[in-house]
């Protein structure tokens, strides 16, 4: 069945994404197309919390001014959606519900900020750089193809079309910024 | 700063006294000078519409945003810009010399538009 096949696809970028924490879990656990709404809202949130954290470990540590003002970019922008999806779940009265997806991001992403942590210079730039675009694309990827599809609330869903929009564009410039520090 | 543009508030303060003086000389000459004109351009879905317009010596352009994250127009080769404009907010440049002048936004590289003055 279609519907199945496309559940399983989508099972298997979260894989990607969460690593092993979906990797061990039973054939009948959630998958990221069965969060509702709130949880949606709560991975989301999260998400954008992770990148601002590495955008504030690049802050701390690199001295190039183009990865600079990319971290500065990812604050400002991740900060900006964030608080207009807190604005909106004040709007409806709602609160964003924590899960599985929610938690094995921040599992990975502690253990990612304490290998970045480690690097200096050069090294730490391309693995930032790096990192940020494989993080936006397989946040993209959650956003667009699992998410977007299954968000109820017009007004929430109109809310992941723009952040989309947002993070599409991060994706390119952290292609950019790959191609800078490999130096093409 | 740049000579080809100038500061909203500044150009304003000349605007009055280029009034005072303008409004004497066109009415011995009986001239009908064109009054500078405000040209629009939206931000939306990280992009500049239109992406290229043509203005008058004179002339201003307005930038809103519509987009949740703030951006900026900031002109490349001077890199005199609006400075961040946020959701629903405008940003203006004034236009004080002709020539094709690129811009960029300041915190997204990728987005570029451009501005001919004649
Ligand atoms: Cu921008």
């Amino acid at each position: 069945m279609q519907f199945k096949s496309l559940v399983l696809a989508l099972s298997l970028s979260a894989v990607t994404l969460a690593s092993t924490a979906c990797a061990i879990t039973p054939a009948s656990a959630q998958t990221p197309a069965d969060l509702n709404d709130l949880e949606i809202a709560h991975v989301a949130y999260t998400a954008d919390n992770i990148d601002i954290q590495y955008a504030h470990l690049a802050l701390a540590i690199s001295e190039t001014p183009e990865i600079r003002e990319f971290a500065m970019t990812m604050i400002r922008d991740h900060e900006a959606v964030n608080a207009q999806a807190l604005a909106l779940l004040e709007k409806l009265g709602a609160q964003p519900e924590d899960n599985f997806l929610s938690q094995s991001l921040i599992a990975d992403s502690k253990d990612l900020i304490d290998e970045m942590s480690q690097l200096r210079g050069a090294e730490f730039d391309k693995r930032y750089a790096e990192n940020e675009l494989t993080y936006h694309k397989a946040v993209n990827d959650l956003v667009g193809n699992s998410f977007i599809p299954n968000i109820e609330n017009a007004e929430v869903k109109a809310l992941f079309e723009s952040g989309l929009t947002i993070f599409k564009a991060h994706e390119k410039h952290a292609e950019m910024m790959v191609k800078k520090v490999n130096g093409s | 700063m740049s000579p080809s543009t100038v500061k909203r508030t500044v150009t304003t303060a000349l605007c009055i006294s280029a009034a005072i003086i303008g409004y004497a000389t066109a009415s011995i000459a009986g001239e009908d000078a064109s009054p500078s004109a405000e040209h629009k351009v939206d931000i939306r879905d990280f992009l500049y519409n239109p992406d290229s317009i043509k203005v008058k010596v004179g002339d201003t352009v307005t930038w809103t945003n519509h987009d949740i994250v703030p951006h900026t127009a900031t002109l490349s080769a001077s890199d005199v810009g609006t400075g961040p404009i946020l959701l629903s907010n405008e940003g203006s440049l004034e236009m004080q010399a002709s020539g094709t002048l690129t811009y960029h936004c300041r915190y997204h590289p990728e987005m570029q538009g451009e501005i001919l003055v004649e």
